[in-house]
Protein backbone atom coordinates (compact mmCIF):
# COMPACT_ATOMS: atom_id res chain seq x y z
CA UNK A 1 0.00 0.00 0.00
CA UNK A 2 1.36 3.49 -0.75
CA UNK A 3 0.33 6.33 1.10
CA UNK A 4 -1.25 8.55 3.38
CA UNK A 5 -1.56 11.08 0.66
CA UNK A 6 -4.11 13.79 0.95
CA UNK A 7 -5.39 16.64 -1.35
CA UNK A 8 -7.08 19.77 -0.60
CA UNK A 9 -9.46 20.98 -3.67
CA UNK A 10 -11.90 18.70 -3.67
CA UNK A 11 -15.56 19.91 -3.77
CA UNK A 12 -18.73 18.27 -1.25
CA UNK A 13 -19.69 16.63 -4.85
CA UNK A 14 -15.99 15.01 -5.29
CA UNK A 15 -15.52 13.66 -2.28
CA UNK A 16 -19.05 12.25 -1.72
CA UNK A 17 -18.39 10.36 -5.38
CA UNK A 18 -14.97 9.01 -4.32
CA UNK A 19 -16.71 7.64 -0.65
CA UNK A 20 -19.50 6.09 -2.76
CA UNK A 21 -16.59 4.70 -5.95
CA UNK A 22 -13.23 3.97 -3.95
CA UNK A 23 -11.50 5.86 -6.77
CA UNK A 24 -9.86 9.07 -6.83
CA UNK A 25 -10.07 11.28 -10.72
CA UNK A 26 -7.91 13.50 -11.74
CA UNK A 27 -9.09 15.55 -15.14
CA UNK A 28 -6.73 16.49 -17.93
CA UNK A 29 -6.38 20.35 -17.00
CA UNK A 30 -8.86 22.75 -18.90
CA UNK A 31 -8.09 26.76 -19.24
CA UNK A 32 -4.73 26.99 -17.86
CA UNK A 33 -1.84 23.68 -17.73
CA UNK A 34 -3.63 22.19 -20.74
CA UNK A 35 -2.54 18.75 -21.11
CA UNK A 36 -3.56 15.61 -23.16
CA UNK A 37 -2.40 13.41 -20.17
CA UNK A 38 -4.69 13.28 -17.21
CA UNK A 39 -3.41 12.53 -14.40
CA UNK A 40 -4.59 12.17 -10.48
CA UNK A 41 -2.33 14.90 -8.13
CA UNK A 42 -2.03 14.55 -4.41
CA UNK A 43 0.32 16.03 -1.56
CA UNK A 44 2.51 12.96 0.24
CA UNK A 45 1.43 12.54 4.17
CA UNK A 46 -1.76 12.74 6.21
CA UNK A 47 -4.31 15.96 5.77
CA UNK A 48 -2.85 18.48 8.11
CA UNK A 49 -4.77 19.07 11.28
CA UNK A 50 -7.24 22.05 10.44
CA UNK A 51 -6.81 21.48 6.97
CA UNK A 52 -10.63 20.56 4.61
CA UNK A 53 -9.69 17.70 2.34
CA UNK A 54 -9.55 14.11 1.65
CA UNK A 55 -6.33 11.77 3.31
CA UNK A 56 -6.05 8.03 1.42
CA UNK A 57 -3.99 5.58 0.60
CA UNK A 58 -3.55 3.33 -2.59
CA UNK A 59 -2.23 -0.19 -3.92
CA UNK A 60 -1.28 1.86 -6.89
CA UNK A 61 2.12 3.20 -7.19
CA UNK A 62 2.82 6.89 -7.72
CA UNK A 63 4.82 7.90 -11.37
CA UNK A 64 8.64 7.54 -11.39
CA UNK A 65 9.93 11.18 -11.41
CA UNK A 66 7.24 12.98 -9.72
CA UNK A 67 8.15 15.85 -7.90
CA UNK A 68 9.02 15.17 -4.11
CA UNK A 69 6.25 15.86 -2.10
CA UNK A 70 3.55 15.82 -5.19
CA UNK A 71 3.11 12.62 -5.88
CA UNK A 72 0.78 11.90 -9.55
CA UNK A 73 -0.69 8.94 -11.69
CA UNK A 74 -0.51 9.43 -15.08
CA UNK A 75 -2.44 7.68 -17.99
CA UNK A 76 0.64 7.63 -20.02
CA UNK A 77 2.70 5.68 -20.22
CA UNK A 78 -0.43 3.02 -19.05
CA UNK A 79 -0.06 0.99 -16.82
CA UNK A 80 -1.56 -1.23 -14.30
CA UNK A 81 -3.92 0.50 -11.62
CA UNK A 82 -4.46 3.60 -13.59
CA UNK A 83 -7.38 3.52 -15.80
CA UNK A 84 -7.96 5.84 -18.48
CA UNK A 85 -11.46 6.87 -18.71
CA UNK A 86 -12.67 9.97 -21.35
CA UNK A 87 -10.56 12.50 -20.19
CA UNK A 88 -10.10 11.18 -16.54
CA UNK A 89 -7.68 9.12 -14.86
CA UNK A 90 -8.85 7.31 -12.39
CA UNK A 91 -7.33 4.91 -9.01
CA UNK A 92 -8.72 2.62 -6.69
CA UNK A 93 -8.21 4.35 -3.22
CA UNK A 94 -8.99 3.90 0.15
CA UNK A 95 -10.39 6.95 1.95
CA UNK A 96 -8.01 7.29 5.40
CA UNK A 97 -10.22 10.29 6.62
CA UNK A 98 -12.36 13.50 4.73
CA UNK A 99 -12.83 17.40 6.32
CA UNK A 100 -14.80 18.06 3.86
CA UNK A 101 -18.13 16.60 4.08
CA UNK A 102 -20.22 15.93 7.76
CA UNK B 1 0.05 40.07 -24.12
CA UNK B 2 3.21 38.85 -23.47
CA UNK B 3 5.83 41.30 -21.68
CA UNK B 4 9.37 41.23 -22.35
CA UNK B 5 10.89 41.74 -19.04
CA UNK B 6 14.35 41.70 -19.96
CA UNK B 7 16.91 40.55 -22.92
CA UNK B 8 16.37 36.53 -22.54
CA UNK B 9 12.78 35.96 -20.94
CA UNK B 10 9.31 36.83 -22.72
CA UNK B 11 6.15 36.88 -20.08
CA UNK B 12 3.29 35.11 -20.99
CA UNK B 13 -0.48 35.91 -19.34
CA UNK B 14 -1.52 32.28 -17.98
CA UNK B 15 -4.44 32.27 -20.36
CA UNK B 16 -2.23 32.12 -23.40
CA UNK B 17 -0.22 29.73 -22.08
CA UNK B 18 0.75 26.77 -24.94
CA UNK B 19 -0.96 23.07 -24.20
CA UNK B 20 0.74 20.61 -22.61
CA UNK B 21 3.16 22.64 -20.78
CA UNK B 22 2.44 20.57 -17.51
CA UNK B 23 5.71 17.80 -16.94
CA UNK B 24 7.80 19.04 -13.82
CA UNK B 25 11.63 18.82 -14.37
CA UNK B 26 12.55 20.71 -11.98
CA UNK B 27 12.13 22.58 -8.86
CA UNK B 28 13.94 26.02 -7.94
CA UNK B 29 15.30 26.34 -4.20
CA UNK B 30 13.59 29.74 -4.84
CA UNK B 31 10.16 31.09 -3.84
CA UNK B 32 7.91 33.05 -6.39
CA UNK B 33 8.92 36.47 -4.44
CA UNK B 34 12.21 35.98 -4.82
CA UNK B 35 11.84 34.93 -8.70
CA UNK B 36 10.16 37.97 -9.26
CA UNK B 37 12.82 40.16 -7.53
CA UNK B 38 15.78 38.60 -9.94
CA UNK B 39 13.67 38.26 -13.03
CA UNK B 40 10.82 40.54 -13.01
CA UNK B 41 8.12 37.64 -14.10
CA UNK B 42 4.82 38.40 -12.24
CA UNK B 43 3.18 35.50 -10.86
CA UNK B 44 -0.41 35.09 -11.05
CA UNK B 45 -3.01 33.05 -8.72
CA UNK B 46 -4.83 29.99 -10.38
CA UNK B 47 -6.46 26.36 -9.25
CA UNK B 48 -5.52 23.41 -10.48
CA UNK B 49 -7.48 19.95 -9.02
CA UNK B 50 -4.89 19.99 -6.03
CA UNK B 51 -4.95 22.72 -4.60
CA UNK B 52 -4.27 26.95 -5.48
CA UNK B 53 -1.17 27.95 -6.93
CA UNK B 54 0.86 30.63 -7.88
CA UNK B 55 2.23 30.29 -11.30
CA UNK B 56 4.26 32.48 -14.37
CA UNK B 57 4.48 31.51 -18.11
CA UNK B 58 7.62 32.92 -19.82
CA UNK B 59 9.11 32.24 -23.60
CA UNK B 60 12.67 32.26 -24.00
CA UNK B 61 14.65 33.15 -26.88
CA UNK B 62 14.27 29.89 -28.65
CA UNK B 63 10.61 30.17 -28.46
CA UNK B 64 9.98 27.55 -25.89
CA UNK B 65 7.38 28.29 -23.33
CA UNK B 66 7.99 27.58 -19.43
CA UNK B 67 5.71 27.51 -16.65
CA UNK B 68 6.83 27.89 -12.77
CA UNK B 69 4.42 26.75 -10.48
CA UNK B 70 4.21 27.02 -6.14
CA UNK B 71 1.46 25.13 -5.31
CA UNK B 72 0.40 26.74 -2.17
CA UNK B 73 0.05 23.68 0.74
CA UNK B 74 2.87 22.06 -1.10
CA UNK B 75 5.09 20.31 1.78
CA UNK B 76 8.31 21.17 0.32
CA UNK B 77 9.74 24.80 -0.48
CA UNK B 78 10.26 26.50 -3.77
CA UNK B 79 8.93 26.13 -6.99
CA UNK B 80 8.17 23.68 -10.13
CA UNK B 81 9.88 24.40 -13.23
CA UNK B 82 7.14 22.76 -15.84
CA UNK B 83 8.21 21.76 -19.56
CA UNK B 84 6.01 20.60 -22.49
CA UNK B 85 5.01 17.24 -22.58
CA UNK B 86 5.95 16.51 -25.92
CA UNK B 87 9.48 17.70 -24.91
CA UNK B 88 12.01 14.53 -25.38
CA UNK B 89 15.05 16.06 -24.33
CA UNK B 90 14.27 16.64 -20.49
CA UNK B 91 18.16 18.10 -20.22
CA UNK B 92 18.10 20.76 -22.51
CA UNK B 93 15.05 21.84 -22.15
CA UNK B 94 15.73 22.63 -18.57
CA UNK B 95 19.08 24.04 -19.75
CA UNK B 96 17.04 26.69 -21.58
CA UNK B 97 15.11 27.25 -19.11
CA UNK B 98 17.77 28.10 -16.45
CA UNK B 99 19.41 30.09 -19.01
CA UNK B 100 16.85 32.22 -19.58
CA UNK B 101 16.33 32.90 -16.11
CA UNK B 102 19.74 33.53 -15.55
CA UNK B 103 19.57 31.27 -12.92
CA UNK B 104 22.12 28.23 -12.33
CA UNK B 105 22.03 24.52 -11.92
CA UNK B 106 23.10 24.86 -7.86
CA UNK B 107 19.99 26.91 -7.18
CA UNK B 108 17.72 23.75 -8.11
CA UNK B 109 16.69 21.56 -5.19
CA UNK B 110 15.33 18.96 -7.47
CA UNK B 111 15.34 17.06 -10.74
CA UNK B 112 13.62 14.68 -12.45
CA UNK B 113 15.80 11.57 -12.63
CA UNK B 114 16.46 11.45 -16.52
CA UNK B 115 18.18 15.13 -16.08
CA UNK B 116 22.00 14.83 -15.86
CA UNK B 117 22.55 17.65 -13.70
CA UNK B 118 26.42 17.92 -14.85
CA UNK B 119 25.02 18.55 -18.11
CA UNK B 120 23.00 21.28 -17.59
CA UNK B 121 25.89 23.69 -17.62
CA UNK B 122 25.40 26.37 -20.95
CA UNK B 123 27.50 25.07 -24.33
CA UNK B 124 28.71 27.83 -25.96
CA UNK B 125 26.60 27.08 -29.26
CA UNK B 126 23.30 27.20 -26.95
CA UNK B 127 24.65 30.95 -26.27
CA UNK B 128 25.31 31.41 -30.00
CA UNK B 129 21.74 30.26 -31.05
CA UNK B 130 19.83 31.56 -28.25
CA UNK B 131 22.03 35.40 -29.38
CA UNK B 132 21.22 34.60 -32.97
CA UNK B 133 17.48 33.70 -32.10
CA UNK B 134 17.51 36.99 -29.86
CA UNK B 135 18.71 39.19 -32.48
CA UNK B 136 15.80 38.28 -34.84
CA UNK B 137 13.28 39.49 -32.13
CA UNK B 138 15.76 42.66 -31.51
CA UNK B 139 14.95 43.03 -35.32
CA UNK B 140 10.82 42.51 -35.17
CA UNK B 141 9.83 45.84 -35.42
CA UNK B 142 8.80 47.46 -31.84
CA UNK B 143 5.20 47.97 -32.73
CA UNK B 144 4.16 44.67 -32.82
CA UNK B 145 6.02 44.19 -29.33
CA UNK B 146 4.84 45.03 -25.80
CA UNK B 147 7.80 46.49 -24.62
CA UNK B 148 8.19 47.31 -20.82
CA UNK B 149 11.16 48.18 -19.24
CA UNK B 150 14.13 46.49 -18.48
CA UNK B 151 13.77 45.45 -14.58
CA UNK B 152 17.10 44.27 -14.58
CA UNK B 153 20.34 46.62 -13.55
CA UNK B 154 23.80 45.77 -15.24
CA UNK B 155 26.41 45.89 -13.18
CA UNK B 156 30.26 46.89 -13.71
CA UNK B 157 32.17 45.63 -10.70
CA UNK B 158 36.20 45.50 -9.67
CA UNK B 159 37.22 41.42 -9.22
CA UNK B 160 39.67 41.12 -6.63
CA UNK B 161 42.54 40.16 -9.37
CA UNK B 162 42.13 43.66 -10.66
CA UNK B 163 39.63 42.69 -13.87
CA UNK B 164 36.44 43.92 -14.70
CA UNK B 165 32.95 41.73 -14.17
CA UNK B 166 29.50 42.87 -16.19
CA UNK B 167 26.85 41.16 -14.02
CA UNK B 168 23.14 41.66 -14.30
CA UNK B 169 21.73 42.14 -10.13
CA UNK B 170 21.30 38.89 -8.60
CA UNK B 171 23.04 37.10 -11.39
CA UNK B 172 26.20 34.76 -9.19
CA UNK B 173 28.57 34.66 -12.54
CA UNK B 174 29.66 37.64 -14.77
CA UNK B 175 28.54 38.30 -18.16
CA UNK B 176 31.81 39.21 -19.59
CA UNK B 177 34.91 39.88 -17.85
CA UNK B 178 37.39 42.45 -18.68
CA UNK B 179 40.73 43.85 -18.21
CA UNK B 180 39.71 47.22 -17.68
CA UNK B 181 37.12 49.08 -16.33
CA UNK B 182 36.98 51.26 -20.16
CA UNK B 183 36.79 47.85 -21.93
CA UNK B 184 33.51 46.35 -19.68
CA UNK B 185 31.87 49.35 -20.27
CA UNK B 186 32.25 49.55 -23.59
CA UNK B 187 31.24 45.62 -23.35
CA UNK B 188 27.65 46.36 -22.27
CA UNK B 189 27.01 49.14 -24.69
CA UNK B 190 27.59 46.95 -27.51
CA UNK B 191 25.63 44.03 -26.06
CA UNK B 192 23.28 45.90 -24.21
CA UNK B 193 22.85 49.13 -25.64
CA UNK B 194 19.28 49.99 -24.28
CA UNK B 195 20.80 49.49 -20.23
CA UNK B 196 22.69 51.99 -18.59
CA UNK B 197 25.10 49.73 -16.44
CA UNK B 198 26.11 50.98 -12.98
CA UNK B 199 29.53 51.61 -12.75
CA UNK B 200 31.10 51.02 -9.14
CA UNK B 201 33.83 53.33 -8.21
CA UNK B 202 37.23 52.52 -7.95
CA UNK B 203 38.66 55.96 -6.42
CA UNK B 204 37.53 57.43 -3.15
CA UNK B 205 36.69 60.44 -3.72
CA UNK B 206 34.55 63.20 -2.19
CA UNK B 207 31.64 62.12 -4.09
CA UNK B 208 31.71 58.69 -2.88
CA UNK B 209 33.19 55.08 -2.29
CA UNK B 210 33.22 51.78 -3.59
CA UNK B 211 29.94 50.73 -3.06
CA UNK B 212 28.43 54.21 -4.83
CA UNK B 213 27.81 53.55 -8.10
CA UNK B 214 27.20 55.95 -11.12
CA UNK B 215 25.75 55.35 -14.62
CA UNK B 216 28.36 54.36 -17.46
CA UNK B 217 28.39 57.26 -20.00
Amino acid sequence: MYGPFHRLNDSPDNVRKILDSGEIWGMAPRGIFQSDIPKVKAYDGELPSGQTGIEFETEVKPDSGHVPGKPTWSVKPKRAGVVHDGDCAKIKVRVLRQTVID
Amino acid sequence: MPKYLSRTIQQIPLEQMARGLARPVATLILEPAEITSRSGLTFETAHDDLDELQAAVFRVATGQEFALVRHRHQPQPGTDILINETSRDLGAALRDALQGLQLEPRELRWTHPKIEVTKLKRSPDVGNKAAEIQKTIELTPKSSRAIRPAVRELYIEQRPDGTYAVRWGGAQRASAIKPTQSKAIEWAKEHHPDVHPRVERVRNTDKGGHDKRRKGR
